[in-house]
């Protein structure tokens, strides 16, 4: 089921499941998104935190740490997994535009 | 002490439309009140600011209680992320927490459509389909039992008509707004997989078409009502247009109130004692005494029918061991569709009979020998006696409002050729009881009695009305 729901990752999961490559504090995922791609991407904070619950469910991050109200997280074997295939997707993607558009020059 | 402004101001909250409520803090904001708290998704209270531009975000928290969703420890955690992305959090009020920032630019709370889809879903299943179709199927069953099982109830009474019609009304409502959730549904779920935002279900009621639909009701019902007040001649038919000229009044007196509150900056007191206080008791007290005078009035014009037997007639009443006769309490019930009475006639043994001649004597120490009681029912409407007359006519039982009895009739030669007819009842009286149509024309009674009459005891009681 899982991979049935998550065959693609949307733009939003893929820059918040990359941040969790180190451990990281949940409510600091959206500066550091943005950070990383230059305020391109805004993850809103009620949908980073029902996100955030739900990668735990479908154990693509776990929690390292709880301190407060805040909550650290850390990328799996399956989150990778997961983030591996949509880079290649992402890379199918990019090299059929290659090779097709790049023909047609 | 500052002067504080505080103002009430109602409005409802659509889960498939909260860009309305945001739109609506935006403006009430702009013009210098800042929400404060929100109760029951229904009642903003505001406190007097500077004039401000600022944006709201109302969002369902999908974690949330209907109860007290801001103390849930993951509601905190879900605020401190809001607060971290530039949202200062103002109340939660059901499931639905309220935000507020200065920067038009602060990232939407929800950011993905199709988990905001997804979480609004679920409180909308509830409000959008599960309870209309609980008030359809409560409906159904209403009408099914009113008009299936007592179809040959002539019942004309305005309360059931009046259920009747706002059953039908509400029903209808459900449908038509179950259909239009369904329709919206499928057009969020269009927009969402093409990327696009959701789309606002703009049909849902507000302030303004809730009053509209209550003032299209109240004119239908009262069309209605008036129509067949005149038409079965029932009085109490006409309360309903004054109940609804109050009930109107009453919401425009809140409106204009409100109104008046935001102008003049009342302060808080004032304003909880004037607007949860006296207004609601001062609208009460007004249709309590409106109502209760109609009534008096009303019954005011119920005449009362006084058995009047010559002593002679009662001697029919008697037997070899009657020493005396004579008609007993009667009992009187006012009805606007019919008059109820209930006599009584008295037989005394030789011993109360006696007693009976002195004139100081106590009614308990008089032992009565036999009683007969009937109850009599005059139509008072000429529609009713239409349709009672009907019925003797062509032999046909039915159940007249008061009497909920079920029963045949019955050939007797005897009374027939008096213009009686009788029907055998059993009911809620237990036993067997006899009901007796007296009918001459122009006027009808019908009696139940506890034992049988004869057709010359029946023909005295019968004269008595007839006179």
């Amino acid at each position: 089921m899982a991979r049935l729901k998550y065959k693609t990752l949307t733009e939003q999961m893929f820059y918040i499941l990359m941040c969790m490559k180190k451990e990281c504090c949940g409510i600091d995922i959206m500066d550091m998104v943005s950070d990383m791609t230059g305020g391109k991407v805004k993850i809103g904070p009620g949908t980073l935190y029902t996100l955030l619950g739900d990668f735990v469910k479908q154990g693509f991050i776990r929690e390292t740490a709880v301190e407060g109200r805040k909550r650290s997280y850390i990328l799996t074997d399956s989150g990778r997994e997961i983030l591996a295939e949509e880079y290649m997707r992402l890379k199918v993607q990019v090299s059929d535009y290659e090779s097709y558009m790049g023909e047609g020059e | 002490m500052k002067d504080k402004g505080f103002l009430y101001k109602y409005h409802f909250v659509h889960i498939d439309n909260l860009e309305e409520t945001e739109k609506f803090l935006s403006e009430m904001a702009a013009k210098g009140w800042m929400l404060r708290h929100v109760t029951g998704s229904v009642k903003f209270e505001f406190e007097k600011c500077e004039p401000s531009d600022v944006v709201f975000s109302v969002d369902v928290f999908s974690e949330g209680s209907v109860y007290d969703t801001y103390t849930i420890d993951s509601n905190l955690e879900y605020i401190e992320y809001c607060k971290k992305a530039g949202w200062t959090f103002i109340c939660s009020a059901g499931k639905i927490d309220y935000f507020m920032s200065a920067d038009k630019n602060t990232p939407e709370i929800e950011s993905d459509q199709a988990y905001k889809l997804k979480t609004l879903e679920k409180p909308l299943m509830m409000t959008k389909i599960v309870s209309p179709l609980l008030f359809i199927l409560m409906g159904l069953v209403f009408l099914i039992t009113q008009l299936g099982a007592s179809r040959n109830l002539v019942f004309i009474s305005s309360l059931h008509f009046t259920s009747v019609f706002l059953w039908v009304f509400i029903m209808a409502l459900d449908i038509i707004s179950v259909c239009m959730y369904l329709r919206w549904l499928i057009k969020a779920r269009r927009e969402v997989a093409a990327g696009r935002k959701i789309p606002p279900n703009r049909f849902n009621l507000n302030f303004r078409s809730a009053a509209v639909l209550l003032a299209v009701l109240a004119f239908l019902h009262t069309a209605a009502v008036l129509f067949f007040g005149i038409r079965f001649d029932e009085k109490e038919m006409l309360i309903y247009p004054f109940i609804w000229i109050i009930l109107l009044f009453t919401m425009f007196l809140l409106h204009c109130f409100s109104a008046y509150a935001e102008k003049h900056r009342l302060d808080r007191d004032t304003f909880r004692i004037l607007y949860t206080v006296l207004l609601p008791l001062g609208c009460s007290a007004v249709i309590i005494i409106l109502i209760t005078a109609s009534v008096i009035f009303l019954n005011g014009k119920n005449k009362e029918h006084e058995l009047v037997i010559s002593s002679e007639d009662l001697e029919l009443f008697g037997d070899p061991q009657v020493f005396a006769v004579r008609t007993g309490e009667d009992v009187h019930w006012g009805h606007f569709l019919m008059a109820y009475d209930r006599y009584t006639i008295e037989a005394y043994d030789e011993e109360g009979a006696k007693k009976l001649e002195d004139p100081d004597y106590r009614p308990e120490e008089v032992v009565v020998n036999h009683t007969w009681s009937f109850d009599v029912l005059r139509p008072g409407s000429q529609a009713v006696y239409d349709l009672m007359a009907d019925d003797i006519r062509e032999k046909r039982f039915r159940l007249y409002g008061i009497n909920f009895d079920i029963g045949e009739a019955e050939r007797r030669p005897e009374l027939e050729s008096a213009g009686i007819t009788v029907w055998n009842i059993r009911g809620n009286y237990g036993g067997i009881m006899q009901k007796y149509y007296i009918y001459d024309g122009r006027t009808l009674i019908g009696a139940t009695c506890d034992e049988d009459l004869t057709k010359e005891q029946m023909q005295v009681i019968a004269d008595s009305f007839m006179r």
